[in-house]
């Protein structure tokens, strides 16, 4: 971008700020200005206009601290654009483009994005087909997720929700796959954990972060999780598929809400403004999957006390396709991840299945609904017999699997050929800490390092049915001994 | 002559306006059954001023809070013109000034008039949101970057 004195030369429109307020400006003049234009003041501070009215444009201002009324506005005639390419990986970024942190960003020619655009339109759709591996065995066998499925991550603060999408952008980026990680009003200590993270993963040549701190002006937090998607739509077009994650949407809408507050916008429920809906729906239906390429969309919403019936969070449920829930109650029984999967929603996944793996989701989906009746009985003292025993049992095995490290990733075939170990009844002795240990050993074997690799895989693709698959798991030998290996 | 028209000849700059502004609520404050209290509004307004719209006041056959209502919204209504100069006018130039913008602009507008040496000459003029930048300044800069010596 230019100085204020070259667009002032160039389009020869001025304004003066006639009255301001800590994130908008109203500025008088630049007769032909238009919304979402980039202006610039005569200190070099960019703003953006956000409406127009008769007598003034009301202007977001992004950066800068210092508001003076009488100051000199020029227009760009620019929308808010980023130059992004393949050189952006491994950086993190403001949503101007800016690297706040490591080297800076090598060489030029990359491709102009425009932040705010609209999405694309229907024939440039296409179906979600294809399964997008989490690495979290409770996602992949329950909720299934496509490439091109936007899911909403819902849950209270501090269970785990930044971790699971840690997990997806680890299992995502292992396989080659691009992701963007946009990090709305964080705080700097959590930005540098995210950059330890992916440092020690070693997986920073596949991520792109884009940020936005708590210090900065509410309108560059705005941009954050457009500048993201812009980023993400830059690798979508050379072909890819690419995770990207928005944490939190929650904040984005605080921090809105502030500046049309400002704006003396008429307030609506919760104070929100009545385009909080638009601001957020324009950005999601920028993911999908495409002829070239898909965005994997994970928003995350925050809720109080476990309410997903808020607002924002109800806003954002209708306008993904689907939810995955984290309850407290799970989070303080020792679950982890604690994903309800009774509440949890996958609109498109099950079609990205095969039979074998939506056979098996349905087993344990009807599984995990009768087990929670049966824990209820069983917490109201009723009898136990044989079959509850069964079914405590097996739900204690699967908890093994479900139950996850931190940071860890399981691949889907490994899991499914636990949960089919687990219902063949393979390791009958199994309790307590040994069943991780089989997950392990499972992960290892699906590594890529093994030769039993391939004699499951083959066991996998040869069922065409759940029930199929326990029955030829009841047979392989392999997979007894790794219950004796505990 | 238009009615008003004779003061809003004398009114000039926005500083102008405003203190003809501020003149007309003191003689709308000191109006007593319709009729304005000389002796009380004579010391403190200007006596030309004073003057001249007695005179039109007369002419215009209207009420005194009419007639001041109708010039505080005339004036207050007035666009405003940022002229740049790199040199301090005299009022001789001034009036000048005024005069050529008000014959080109084709109605009364006030001229803001400020000093910027930095310009060197010519002129810089902001007017309803569109910039002219006429400067000899720019032009030098200009000139000198396309030509090589």
């Amino acid at each position: 971008m230019e100085n204020y004195k070259y667009y002032l030369d160039k389009l020869a429109e001025v304004g003066t700020v006639e009255k301001v307020t800590s994130e908008v400006a109203y500025v008088k003049g630049i007769p032909n200005v238009r919304p979402y234009e980039l202006v610039v003041t005569e200190d070099e501070q960019i703003g953006q206009v956000i409406s127009i009215s008769e007598d003034f444009a009301e202007v977001m201002m992004i950066t800068g601290n210092k508001r003076q009324a009488g100051m000199k506005v020029a227009r760009t005639s620019q929308n808010l654009e980023i130059e992004a390419g393949d050189n952006l990986v491994s950086h993190i970024i403001d949503p101007l483009g800016n690297v706040i942190a490591g080297e800076p960003i090598p060489g030029e020619g990359g491709k102009k994005m425009r932040i705010n655009k609209l999405p694309p339109d229907l024939a440039s759709r296409q179906n979600v087909e294809e399964l997008f591996e989490v690495g979290v065995p409770w996602v992949d066998l329950v909720v299934p997720l496509g490439k091109g499925q936007r899911e909403l991550v819902v849950g209270d603060r501090k269970l785990g929700k930044t971790s699971f999408l840690l997990q997806a952008v680890k299992s995502h980026a292992l396989k080659g796959g691009k992701c963007v990680i946009a990090g709305i009003g964080r705080r700097q200590k959590e930005v540098m954990e995210l950059n330890q993270f992916l440092g020690k993963e070693g997986i920073w040549k596949q991520v792109v972060v884009v940020v936005s701190f708590t210090l900065n002006r509410a309108g560059m937090v705005f941009l954050t999780p457009y500048t993201a998607m812009a980023v993400a739509e830059y690798f979508r077009d050379k072909g890819e598929d690419v995770l990207l994650v928005l944490d939190d949407l929650s904040s984005h809408a605080k921090y809105y809400r502030e500046i049309s507050l400002l704006a003396r916008r008429f307030p609506g429920r919760s104070a929100y403004p009545g385009d909080i809906y638009f601001q957020h729906a324009r950005l999601l239906e920028r993911a999908g999957k495409f002829a070239k390429g898909s965005i994997t969309c994970l928003p995350v919403s925050e809720t109080v006390l476990n309410d997903i019936s808020g607002y924002i969070q109800t806003n954002l449920m209708s306008m993904t396709d689907g939810h995955i829930l984290f309850d407290t109650e799970l989070y303080n029984q020792g679950r982890r991840p604690p994903i309800n999967s009774a509440l949890s929603v996958t609109r498109v996944g099950h079609q990205t299945q095969t039979p074998l793996y939506r056979s098996a989701s349905r087993e344990l989906s009807s599984f995990l609904s009768k087990h929670s009746r049966i824990r209820q009985l069983v917490h109201f003292g009723g009898e136990i017999n044989m079959e509850v025993q069964k079914t405590l049992d097996r739900e204690e095995k699967l908890m093994g699997l479900f139950n996850q490290p931190l940071g860890a990733t399981v691949p889907i075939n490994a899991g499914l050929i636990y949960v089919a170990g687990v219902w063949a009844n393979i390791w009958p002795d199994i309790k307590g800490n040994d069943t991780k240990v089989i997950v392990r050993h499972l992960m290892e074997i699906f590594s890529g390092k093994s030769e039993l690799e391939t004699g499951l895989i083959k066991l996998i693709s040869q069922s065409g049915s759940f029930n199929e698959l326990v029955q030829k798991v009841k047979n392989y030998s392999a997979l007894f001994e790794l219950g004796s290996k505990t | 002559m238009n009615i008003y028209s004779e003061i809003i000849d004398n009114t000039r700059t926005p500083l102008e306006a405003r203190l003809l502004v501020d003149e007309v609520e003191i003689m709308q404050d000191n109006l007593k059954s319709g009729e304005l209290a000389e002796a009380k509004v004579a010391e403190k307004i200007r006596g030309e001023i004073l003057g001249l719209i007695k005179n039109d006041k007369l002419q215009s056959g209207l009420s005194w809070e009419n007639y001041l209502k109708g010039l505080k919204k005339l004036v207050l209504s007035l666009s405003e013109m940022e002229l740049i100069l790199a040199f301090e006018p005299s009022q001789a130039a001034m009036d000048r000034i005024v005069e050529t913008v008000r014959s080109a602009v084709g109605r009364p507008i006030l001229v803001n008039f400020q000093l910027d040496r930095s310009i060197v000459g010519g002129a810089v003029i902001n007017f309803q949101g569109f910039h002219r930048d006429l400067s000899l300044g720019r032009d030098l800069e200009k000139w000198f970057g396309e030509q090589k010596f």
